[in-house]
């Protein structure tokens, strides 16, 4: 008759949160009790942990089990909760010493043989106890690749419930993870594929050192899409905190690859039937599915044949491309879901593909239709897009430079924003706040008359702030310590280019 | 319902039928009043047209509120061959609209009497869209005032090149002068409501059908001297305006476009017409209108004959380097940045920041990725 305690962990949105599992054996009628707003899946937690107890020769108590999940009023959702509620099961009846228990953070969900499962989500839960102080914490093999990269908690891998006691109390060892066996697709997406469009390959670079939300027009086939999906080529990797992050997002939404985290910047690419809900994300029950939006999360957005997405769907994307998160509000949660991706949209000129003067064929859309079209992505929308650059449907024959030559430029650019940045909160040029574009970081004086000109001419002040941002990148590829006259004229046009389609 | 004046009776008969209605127009013009079509509409007068949906309509129509209406809204209404009616649509002969509705800052009569129609296709190209711009704030500086239909693509731009310029501009309407279509072009309408007159033969409220554009084409080549179709395709119904400013035997005038163009097809079969001008600029259309050339300067004055579009920046102030990229450049067409890269021996972002710079102060023009210096 004995009170024991063990530490599991639930995801939230997408982080995680430590739960204390309290497990009370005493005299009475032999009857399991869960309490802590569990809902249905941790419920079921307590035949799974049953099954497992007894498949593994381990002995179900006799009499009354009284189990509480606190903190209580959070809602708990999942299976990870498994391998925490037996083991406190096993700590309350003295087959497991209770020191043993009290400091390790059990995730895991219980094979009816006692085997350890992966859930989705674990690495948020990881995160959750290494901020909480616990080094200590115990999960399937298939999560444990994930787990690894926290740096403060020690997450290691038990293949059943015998081989986590026999862990605990130190005569076993735990699991190794064998080679990688995924296979590394990514070097087949190469820059050096897109011949000519030596243009367009130079906007992607500029977008990839600021970070600049970039929009192509352009007719079919002319290349947009397979420019589109090089930009992670030329990306540089993500930080350790960013892994953390995305790797988090992704570990929830079990959409990481081999459970292997995510060291490169995402690239999401929904078809333009996504609904709001997969944008956004959606809430079943406790159980938030992050969208496409968060998954972009230090990443890339891309929103293929623009046009065709409802306006639902493109509005929303404002909120995050201003702040870089979701606020999403559902009755049954409402929290914040991080998103601060950089947004690469394409488009045709018009719903025919043909608008452009050069192309084979005439474009045969109404004056409705087209203007339909144009008009489809907002105002408001457009204006958060840094570059607008057009693809002419001219063809070049050569290949250009490969991504790992641009990638090294692109790495070099962000290390001097990088220090630049220092004593800023930012880390890329697209983040500079107006303020500091005017006190900070002017232009030397060339550019600041120039920058002048098209404000008097027809940029307005924000789209002032926008090219400076560019004009930034332009210095850091060009190794100039202020954007001068040139980049501040490249940086209009790489803004502006797009309108020499007209009307 | 008895109209005791030939006025109300023809506001009704607007307010009733559909404008251009031929067997109404004849039987007016044989010399029987309104009051008495009316009433032959009323009493099977007319054979195979439904008399008793007539007397609903009838029965329901409240004259009196409606004219309220009108003036409730600002608008002037005008009967045919009443006092003030504009003596230019006597060339339409039997088919006189029978009222005409107005609301403006500027009665259209007088604008009318030195004008020009600019019409074109709604699916326009930046070609006309530039030209219908630029001819209308030239026209409008020469005070030749535009009168257009007020539709998306040349008719718009034609307006707004009016209204850059501050000159008054006259838009004809197929629907009723407060139901204005398109209605994304609101703000536009508010604009030339300030800044010159929104007329139409509807009365206020109805909508634009169908049927009531082709009618309203008459009525814009009927109100001024000449007409100007800048693009139009095929079958465009900017032809139709052509057409009628032809019967009338008014001025009519083509801007030519590229044989391959779909968009200038209907301009160029237009052209083929004998009675049709050929117009390349803005001051050739002015010289169709009043008879002068405002860019030929009069022997012995230097001062003379402005040239509006001439105000452009001036080559000669441009640096030695920027003088050479743009001597290179064609005037039309265009060269790819690749070509001046091999013809200069510069680098494509030193080309590129230089082109950006002079596409701002107006040297060159991009279009698709081709540079050409601006016209």
């Amino acid at each position: 008759m004995a009170l024991a305690r063990s530490l599991g962990a639930v995801v939230s949105g997408v982080s995680g949160h430590l739960v204390r599992v309290e497990v009370d054996h005493s005299r009475g009628l032999p009857t399991v009790g869960l309490v802590g707003l569990p809902d249905a899946s941790v419920i079921e937690s307590k035949h799974r942990a049953k099954t497992a107890i007894v498949n593994s020769g381990l002995s179900w108590p006799k009499g009354r089990v009284t189990i509480s999940l606190s903190p209580a009023e959070l809602r708990k959702h999942g299976a990870g909760l498994d391998l925490a509620i037996a083991m406190g099961i096993l700590g309350a009846t003295g087959q497991i010493a209770i020191e043993h228990i009290a400091n390790t953070v059990f995730v895991a969900e219980l094979g009816l043989d006692g085997s350890l499962r992966g859930v989705p989500g674990a690495l948020p839960c990881v995160i959750a106890a290494a901020q909480g102080g616990i080094r200590s914490v115990i999960v399937a093999l298939g999560n444990l690749a994930q787990c690894r990269i926290v740096p403060t908690a020690c997450a290691v891998a038990c293949s059943d419930l015998n081989h986590v006691m026999a862990y605990l109390r130190g005569e076993g060892e735990p699991l190794e993870l064998g080679p990688s066996t995924e296979p590394d697709h990514t070097e087949f997406v190469d820059l050096s594929d897109v011949m000519g469009q030596e243009e367009a390959r130079w906007a992607l670079e500029v977008a990839a050192v600021g970070r600049h939300n970039l929009s192509m027009i352009g007719s079919p086939g002319v290349g947009k899409t397979l420019l589109a999906h090089r930009i992670s080529g030329i990306l540089p990797p993500l930080s350790e905190n960013e892994t953390l992050q995305a790797t988090a997002i992704h570990a929830v939404a079990s959409t990481l690859t081999c459970h292997s985290p995510v060291t490169r910047p995402p690239f999401e690419a929904p078809h333009h039937s996504a609904t709001m809900a997969a944008l956004v994300g959606s809430v079943h029950g406790q159980r938030v599915t992050p969208g496409a939006l968060t998954r972009a999360h230090h990443g890339v957005l891309f929103l293929d044949e623009a046009p065709e997405f409802s306006r639902n769907a493109l509005e929303a994307l404002r909120q995050p491309l201003e702040s870089g998160h979701i606020a999403l509000s559902r009755s049954s949660w409402t929290g914040l879901l991080p998103a601060r991706f950089q947004l690469i949209l394409a488009a045709n000129p018009c719903p025919c593909g043909n608008a452009l003067t050069d192309s084979p064929r005439v474009c045969e859309c109404t004056s409705v239709a087209l203007r339909k079209y144009t008009t489809h992505v907002s105002g408001p929308l457009r204006d958060r897009i840094d570059i607008n650059i057009l693809i002419p449907n001219i063809r070049g024959t050569s290949a250009g430079e490969s991504s790992a030559i641009v990638r090294e430029r692109v790495i070099a650019a962000r290390q001097l924003s990088h220090q630049r940045f220092a004593d800023f909160p930012w880390t890329t040029n697209s983040e500079i706040s107006p303020a500091s574009l005017r006190v900070n970081f002017h232009p030397d004086p060339g550019g600041i008359d120039l920058l002048n000109s098209y404000v008097g001419y027809s940029g307005g002040l924000r789209g002032s702030h926008r090219a400076l941002r560019i004009a930034w990148s332009l210095a850091d590829l060009a190794g100039h310590r202020r954007p001068k006259r040139e980049d501040v004229a490249l940086a209009l046009y790489l803004r502006n280019s797009e309108t020499a389609m007209a009307s | 319902m008895q109209f005791t004046s030939e006025s109300d009776a023809f506001i009704a008969l607007a307010h009733l039928c559909e404008p251009a209605d031929e067997a109404i127009n004849k039987r007016l013009a044989s010399g029987i009043s309104p009051q008495e079509v009316l009433d032959m509409l009323l009493k099977k007068g007319f054979p195979q047209r439904d008399h008793v949906a007539f007397a609903h309509k009838l029965e329901a129509l409240n004259l009196e509120a409606e004219l309220e209406y009108s003036q409730k809204i600002g608008a002037r209404i005008l009967v045919r061959d009443q006092e003030g009616w504009p003596t230019q649509l006597h060339a339409l002969g039997i088919f006189q609209p029978w009222a005409l509705w107005s609301i403006g800052s500027i009665d259209f009569r007088v604008i009318a009497l030195s004008s020009v129609t600019i019409v074109g296709t709604r699916a326009c190209t930046p070609y006309g869209a530039g030209i219908a711009h630029q001819w209308a704030a030239d026209l409008g500086t020469w005070g030749t005032s535009v009168f257009s239909g007020g539709a998306i693509g040349i008719d718009s731009q034609a307006h707004r090149g009016a209204l850059s310029v501050g000159a008054p501009t006259v838009s004809v309407l197929a629907s009723g002068v407060h139901a204005r279509y398109p209605s994304s072009h609101e703000h536009l309408f508010a604009q030339i409501i300030d800044n010159g007159a929104i007329v139409s033969e509807s009365p206020p409220r109805e909508p634009a059908l169908k049927r009531r554009f082709l009618a309203r084409n008459r009525i814009l080549a009927g109100l001024t001297k000449a007409t100007c179709v800048i693009e139009a395709t095929d079958r465009s119904g900017t032809s139709s305006t052509a057409r009628e400013a032809l019967n009338m035997n008014r001025i009519v005038a083509g801007v030519p476009g590229s044989i391959h163009s779909p968009t200038s097809l209907g301009v160029n079969t237009l052209l083929k017409h004998t009675d049709v001008h050929v117009v390349t600029s803005s001051a050739d259309l002015q010289e169709l209108v009043s008879g002068f050339n405002p860019r030929r300067k009069p022997a012995g004055d230097d001062t003379a004959g402005g040239r509006p579009s001439d105000q452009g920046p001036d080559w000669r102030e441009l640096s030695g380097s920027d003088y050479e990229i743009w001597e290179l450049l064609p005037k039309r067409g265009g060269h790819g940045v690749d070509i001046l890269c091999h013809k200069t021996g510069r680098s494509r972002l030193d080309l590129l920041a230089r082109l950006s710079e002079l596409d701002l102060t107006g040297f060159v023009t991009n279009n698709e990725g081709l540079w050409r210096k601006s016209s």
